[in-house]
């Protein structure tokens, strides 16, 4: 690089003024934009205009695309684009969070609301392939998360969809790529603008389980149906319900112990904007604290935590025009990540708290000691309170820089540019931790002064801190390209070649990662009514083999004005109208296995033991075989769209996609013989195909100064599987090719075994499919015997409901404004998906596990018909608990995502102090939710739940 | 502008060649920890690593001690599939053989695959030893002759499964040929007895006391002695085979006696090396439970030849062993493994007889006659009133008379394998699995000979030797019980039973010998002796039967797994 630089430097003197980039060369790629020396800022607009993806008014804005932006006219690709202020709306810590619905073509899933970890997982336009559908994220030119930005920080979001949407990132861009922008400044005076929110979250839903009375009658009950004797004598069972001794006969809702009502939330936000003819900056300071469910946690932190999350956010963005032929743009965002969990959190504790039946253990005993005992060690109330807290510390900065030397002396039009940008992250942990000492209450003799025997278990420690386990990376991106523009009459021409290379270090891994490419876009016009283009890539990764690292990924797409025509062009009702589309090729080199699958890797790991001392000796063992040929998948796109704005009101966009993915890795474990004794290589044999569309409707009106907007949109994408190296299937409806990657397999539940169904030695009489997966009895989950063969077995599964994922995505988006008020409601709702239940939180008893209240209603053999859940039994029961539609649920889900409500001061009254903006609002997120779940929230169960939030905040503008 | 064009065009030249040459450097893969083959085979350090590789795989291993199928069968023993015992829970898989519920889509005795782990170690290390400089050939020798074993080892273990199998003496590449179809059965038990022979030329008698563990000669000699015993079983050794196809795959398709004096001499072989090397049956108590328990559970003791050492306290794997294998509330144990009674009556007395259960009698019978079995009854088996150990003491487990089953109880059979066992503790211990020793070989030595050369006077010495140690008088031809061929042939299956209890003998044994499918081996009713409260200080005994056990000829020989046989190179054994 630094050779190919001096080559330039020597050789062209228009080019010295480059010599004071020593270190990289760097590049702004705004191509279609030579006039403008700083980029155009897209003004804060008021709320109405922001919100709107504008299709028709404002065809000349600029819409970022693959490292650079176009004027939306000029755009071919699939693109969806939100604005930071239509996020803010939806205050969640991660920005992710706020993309519900927002963008068509993205499927946003909650995860987990743990404060520090609440990303929901995200697909565009579905599931390409089964390697996983990773996509690219790309903030401000370069790969980067963008989760823990501050929404004020965000100018939009984008969502780049199609092939020639994506072109540009070649080897990577098959799973579609998301694009953030950040704010930058504006000429004009400065603009100080200070927001404050905070609010209160609950969970969306919990789990209910039975109280101890419940829990001993019906265990007795299990036992009973396994022929086993009672544990539960009546006077326990009086004991239970009356409550008289509440150490030896709790009855805990762990919930109720270990969580407290609401968990706070709130953010604070101070940007500055502004900027001359040479000069510009914006400024952001902001702070978020999220605090989590756990209930009397230390506020000073030094016995416990509450989960507990605080992020400082900043960030610089300066533009300067260096001389009238250089420009140059240095942003510096960063940000300060606090986090802190009590010792025992996470999944685990949600486990023992759904686990843990209410008559385990008093939470605390007579003489102050924690409960517990050897069947259920983890005390949760404990576990959050005397354990200790763990905490980790992150920082993170990424520093852009850019460069633009306008060429046009050289050659008019051009312009070149050089950027680099460098990502860095720290993670510091401090850990204060301890050990509890528990102790299992029994009943002391009677007659005797002990009313109680103790037993202790496990030992109380001191506590010890630990900061071991610190952990970064690094990441290095430069880039260069030349930019060039040319209007010839009617026909317009740009062109841009680029060079990009990326370098992530990972602490702890002596193997960066790396890719790099050589990339081009090439547009024409006619009379800006037709417009062609032409990207390409040529990109390489590590992850191939030498002399086949890198692939050709080409793109070719237009777009046709039709509103320009003169048979619309002075139509009243049509005011724009655009018809596009795309075909490209794209590639995923980010598939599943071994990093570096064409070789074979052998390491140490494990030992074996030889002599009469049973001595440790090193072994040396390899993992699966390479494949020399092994390459990246190839996503062939085809999308055509249309844009149109009618009537001034109605704004219309709609997709068509169909994507073919090819070559995808797929491991031979099912091709290959099983006596090759090794697990088999990654071929390139797997084939899906993906389709959908999306639709996206806006109507905006006024009435007088009632103003209103109503929207809608939705999204599909189904993909399916052509080819997948499947092993053959003993039945044709047990094959997972041709359908849906992800595609719900298992049994078919009929009911259940009536007592009829045996006969008086409980054999089950002649005729009726005898289950493999062990002996059943009235009241277990019947299954159809798919083939017919009399036994009900691994043959018998086929394919059950939907995917976890939706195939469908759709949003209702009600606005309003009057006379200073202005209020917004966004639906979103998620189709055509299915939810297995299993695990602690549905299969009662199993694994020693609590019982849910979903088991009230068992089967008995006084309730047969109605019954919801199978006879109840405490062994292991492998007929009853297996993926079947008995245990599936529709997966649909509506939410009123979001409601907000605000109120602008008057101007005239603020503007006496001086403030030109002054808005006061309250806003809820998930606030109601419609599904068919009794027990836990459609998106996400297990672990710390998803939330809902009621908030209120004011922003002002100075 | 002439000038500038020019430099335009050669500085995207010069992108693309950086692109080009960045093919190499930039995204190469940079030296990081792992090795390569070449590397492995640079240096004895690392080759001898991969040969301990090839010993980890390679090595049989029949405690369930995880979760994985592999070892033993999944949560339970061979065993309990047997008519040795039986697990009483329905969910380990034992019972998915009991009740038949088992073949090609599901059999959670054996992973097929991973036997040819072993053997590909075994043939890397085979292909590749050669290339390492700072080892003595002589000693490069040795350590192939290991892995030669190592390979014969889990070529046995596959056949004694699935009969002929594809032979892999060589590293299969995915770019090489990898179709390979099923060897004939004889081909097969030809090139274990290859190995055993080109291996036995060149091991050592004996490793240093930090080695041992490894393939010695009598190993090698000890494989192939129990290879020709199979190969000239009823099973394999037949004109008329258990079902009529592909009899090449199933056994030899004739039957030769010759087979039977190749099994005596080889595993004479194996008793003479034992001689010259110094190993012999343990006899150094008085006791000969102890001798018994000494023969099973010491490490390093005289009579071993070769066992597995993973199954320690410190296993890398989650020991599920005590779990899986202890009896019901010892130790952990969450079911244990009973012995049925067709076992516990396989046993004798004391004095040789055996021993008569009335259909029901007082629980002191129950307990006279338990003790009044021979010593290695007492050490195999747990029953109710007999002491687990001093800290456990001594347990009854029984049904209440309310119809509720006691602590410690329900089992299926006359009581819980202890065999294995005795120092099991809540520390965990080293619980070594046996894969050969000495006491086989006299065994299989006697039921060859005697099937070569019918009441051969060698073939009652041998039994004998056994007999003796464990406690028994010695046999004669003159004693009318035992004065046929027929008569003998039964008390060595009977010695066998016996001895090599509980060892992942007898579950292959009744299937060479086509028993399996005789009532109470393999099929029918399955028996035990239960003992019921009546009142609260009245028990009685009562004889009965536990389950009704499925057999289906077919089952003779393991299906391959259909996933291997709908990849289409294998053929399907016979009935499945």
């Amino acid at each position: 690089m630094i050779l190919f630089i001096k080559y330039i430097n020597k050789k062209s003197h228009l080019l010295r003024q480059l010599q004071f980039c020593a270190l990289g060369i760097f590049f702004s790629s705004q191509a279609a934009q030579a006039q403008s020396l700083i980029p155009k800022v897209a003004e804060q607009q008021p709320l109405m205009v922001d919100s709107v993806k504008a299709v028709g008014n404002s065809n000349n804005e600029m819409l970022n695309v693959a490292y650079g932006s176009q004027t939306r006219e000029s755009v071919t690709g699939a693109i969806s684009t939100v604005g930071g202020n239509e996020m803010s709306k939806t205050f969640t810590p991660s920005l992710s969070n706020t993309l519900f619905g927002r963008l068509p073509g993205l499927t946003v899933m909650s995860g987990s609301g743990e404060p520090g970890f609440d990303e929901p997982s995200m697909l565009i336009r579905g599931m390409g392939t089964f390697n996983g559908a990773d996509y690219l994220v790309m903030v401000d030119g370069f790969e980067a998360s963008f989760d823990n930005l501050s929404v004020e920080e965000i100018e939009s979001v984008s969502v780049l969809k199609d092939a020639a949407a994506v072109a540009l990132y070649g080897i990577r861009g098959a799973n579609g790529v998301i694009l953030v922008t950040t704010k930058r400044g504006h000429d004009g005076e400065t603009k100080i603008r200070f927001t404050a929110r905070t609010g209160f979250q609950k969970p969306t839903r919990l789990p209910e389980f039975v109280n101890a009375y419940d829990y001993g009658v019906l265990y007795n009950e299990a036992l009973a149906n396994d022929g086993l004797p009672a544990r539960y004598s009546q006077t326990d069972l009086d004991n239970y319900r009356t409550g008289s001794d509440p150490f030896l006969y709790p009855d805990v809702n762990w919930y109720d112990e270990v969580l407290q009502q609401n968990a706070p939330m709130s953010d604070l936000n101070l940007t500055f904007s502004g900027g001359g003819e040479t000069t510009r900056y914006f400024i952001l300071l902001g702070y978020l604290q999220d605090q989590g469910l756990y209930a009397n946690t230390d506020s000073k932190r030094k016995e416990s935590s509450n989960a507990d999350f605080r992020r400082v956010n900043f960030r610089s963005n300066i533009d300067v025009a260096i001389s009238p032929k250089v420009s140059a743009s240095l942003d510096f965002g960063g940000r300060i990540e606090n986090r802190s969990y009590p010792n025992f959190s996470g999944p685990a504790l949600w486990e023992n708290m759904a686990r843990y039946p209410a008559n385990a253990f008093p939470v605390t005993n007579p003489d102050g000691s924690w409960g517990g005992n050897s069947s259920y060690p983890d005390n949760p109330v404990a576990s959050v309170l005397g354990r200790g807290y763990t905490s980790s510390h992150d920082r993170n900065i990424m520093t852009n820089l850019r460069l633009s030397e306008n060429l046009s002396d050289l050659i008019p039009g051009l312009r070149f540019s050089q950027a680099i940008g460098i990502n860095n992250w720290h993670r510091g942990n401090y850990n204060r931790t301890r050990s509890l000492a528990y102790y299992q209450l029994g009943a002391g003799d009677p007659g005797s002064e002990q009313p109680y025997i103790y037993y202790q278990r496990g030992l109380d420690t001191g506590f010890s801190v630990d900061e071991g386990g610190n952990d970064q990376w690094n990441r290095v991106n430069i880039q260069a390209a030349f930019d060039y523009e040319k209007q010839l009459g009617d026909h317009g021409f740009t062109g841009m070649i680029m060079y990009h290379q990326d370098v992530l270090n990972v602490s702890g891994n002596n193997v960066p990662y790396a890719n790099q490419s050589l990339m081009g876009r090439f547009t024409y016009n006619y009379q800006s009514r037709f417009y062609a283009e032409l990207g390409m890539a040529y990109s390489g990764s590590e992850r191939f083999p030498e002399g086949n690292r890198f692939g050709f990924f080409p793109t070719l797409s237009g777009a046709w004005v039709l509103s320009k025509e003169d048979f619309l062009v002075n139509s009243s009702s049509v005011n724009f109208l655009k018809a596009r589309a795309s075909v490209g090729l794209s590639g995923n080199d980010n598939f599943g296995g071994s990093r570096f699958a064409y070789t074979q890797d052998f390491y140490y790991s494990g030992d074996y033991r030889l002599g009469l001392e049973n001595v440790s000796n090193g072994i040396i063992t390899y993992g699966q075989l390479g494949n020399p040929d092994i390459t990246w998948e190839k996503d062939l796109k085809f999308n055509v769209g249309v844009e149109a704005k009618l009537y001034d009101k109605l704004e219309v966009v709609m997709d068509l996609f169909f994507n073919r993915r090819t070559d995808v890795p797929v491991n031979m474990a099912d091709v290959f013989p099983g006596y090759i004794g090794v697990l088999p290589p990654y071929e390139n044999i797997g084939k899906v195909k993906n389709r959908g569309f999306e639709l996206d409707l806006r109507y905006t009106d006024q009435i007088g100064s009632f103003q209103y907007f109503v929207g809608a949109s939705g999204f599909y994408a189904k993909n399916k599987i052509l080819e997948m190296g499947e092993m053959m299937r003993p039945e044709s409806y047990m094959y997972r090719t041709g359908h849906s990657i992800g595609q719900s397999f298992g049994w078919e539940a009929d009911g259940f075994y009536s007592p009829e169904d045996f006969d008086a030695n409980g054999q089950l009489k002649d005729g009726l499919p005898v289950s493999s997966f062990g002996q059943v009895q009235p009241g277990d989950i019947r299954y159809i015997d798919q083939n017919g063969d009399g036994v009900i077995d691994q043959n018998d599964e086929t394919a059950i409901g939907k995917t976890w994922q939706p195939e469908f995505t759709y949003t209702f988006n009600l606005g309003a404004q009057y006379k200073g008020f202005d209020l917004e409601l966004f639906f979103y709702g998620l189709t055509n998906r299915s939810v297995n239940l299993n695990g602690t939180y549905f299969w009662g008893l199993q694994n020693d596990a609590n019982l849910s209240v979903n088991a009230l209603n068992r089967w008995t053999p006084e309730n047969q018909e109605n019954a919801t859940f199978p006879r109840l039994t405490t062994m292991p029961n492998e007929n009853n608990f297996r993926p079947s539609t008995f245990w599936m649920k529709s997966g649909n889900v509506l939410r009123l995502r979001n409601i907000e409500l605000g109120y602008t001061i008057p101007s005239n009254w603020t503007q006496e102090i001086k403030v030109e903006n002054l808005r006061l609002f309250v806003n809820a997120v998930n606030l109601f939710t419609w599904d068919k779940m009794e027990m836990v929230d459609a998106e996400a169960y297990g672990g710390y739940p998803p939330l809902k939030s009621v908030n209120m905040g004011l922003s002002v503008q100075f | 502008m002439i000038l500038s064009y020019k430099s335009l065009t050669r500085s995207m030249l010069g992108l693309s060649i950086l692109l080009m040459s960045c093919d190499n450097e930039f995204l190469g893969k940079p030296e990081s920890n792992d090795v390569t083959v070449e590397d492995i085979f640079s240096e004895r350090a690392t080759a001898e690593s991969f040969l301990w590789e090839s010993y980890r795989t390679s090595m049989p291993l029949g405690f369930p001690i995880d979760w994985g199928l592999h070892n033993g069968m999944y949560a339970s023993m061979v065993m309990a599939a047997s008519d040795e015992g039986d697990v009483y829970d329905t969910w380990p898989s034992s019972n998915d053989h009991n009740t038949g519920v088992w073949g090609p889509t599901g059999n959670r005795e054996d992973e097929f695959g991973t036997h040819y782990k072993g053997i590909r170690n075994a043939n890397i290390f085979l292909e590749n030893i050669d290339m390492v400089e700072d080892i003595p050939q002589a000693e490069k020798d040795q350590m192939k002759a290991e892995a030669k074993v190592l390979r014969g080892l889990q070529h046995h273990e596959l056949m004694k499964r699935y009969g002929a199998i594809p032979i892999v003496d060589h590293v299969l590449t995915s770019t090489g040929e990898i179709m390979l179809p099923r060897n004939t059965y004889q081909e097969v038990v030809d090139f274990i007895v290859q190995s055993c022979d080109e291996a036995a030329a060149v091991l050592p008698d004996t490793y240093p006391t930090s080695f041992t563990g490894r393939i010695t000669k009598g190993v090698a000699l000890a494989l192939k002695g129990r290879v020709l015993l199979y190969a000239a079983s009823p099973l394999h050794n037949t004109t008329t085979p258990y079902l009529p196809e592909n009899p090449e795959l199933t056994g030899y398709g004739n039957y030769d006696a010759g087979r039977w004096m190749s099994a005596a001499n080889a595993n004479k072989a194996v008793l003479d090396w034992a001689a010259s090397a110094g190993v012999s049956l343990v006899n150094s108590s008085d006791d000969p439970a102890v001798n018994y328990q000494t023969a099973v559970e010491s490490q390093g003791n005289s009579e071993m030849l070769l066992y597995n050492q993973s199954n320690g306290w410190w296993g890398a794997w989650n020991p599920m062993f005590q779990q899986f294998v202890m009896p019901r509330g010892i130790y952990g144990g969450w079911y244990g493994h009973g012995v049925t009674l067709q076992q516990a009556q396989k046993y004798h007395t004391v004095d040789g007889t055996d021993q008569e259960w009335s259909e029901e009698g007082p629980r002191s019978e129950f307990l006279e006659k338990m003790q009044a079995m021979e010593p290695r009854f007492q050490y195999s088996v747990f029953y109710s009133g007999s002491k687990w150990n001093d800290e456990i003491g001594v347990r009854n487990f029984y049904k209440n008379s309310n119809g509720s089953w006691s602590d410690g109880a329900p089992v299926n059979g006359v009581g819980y394998m202890k065999k294995f066992l005795g120092r099991a503790n809540w520390n965990g211990g080293q619980f070594n699995w046996i894969i050969f020793r000495l006491a086989e070989f006299y065994l299989n030595y006697a039921e060859a000979l005697n099937e070569a050369s019918p009441l051969d006077a060698a073939a009652f010495d041998a039994l004998n030797a056994i007999r003796q140690r464990g406690g028994l008088e010695p046999i004669s031809v003159n004693d009318p019980r035992y004065n046929t061929q027929e008569k003998l042939r039964e008390a060595i299956r009977r010695e066998r039973a016996v001895e090599l209890a509980f060892e992942e003998h007898r579950f292959f044994d009744v299937r060479r010998w086509r028993i399996a499918g005789e009532e109470g081996v393999m099929q029918g009713e399955m028996w035990g002796l239960n003992i019921y409260q009546l009142s609260d200080d009245e028990y009685v005994y009562r004889k009965e039967p536990f389950e009704s056990r499925v057999w289906d000829d077919r089952m003779y020989l393991y299906p391959l797994p259909q996933s291997e046989i709908d990849k289409g190179y294998l053929v399907q054994n016979p009935g499945w």
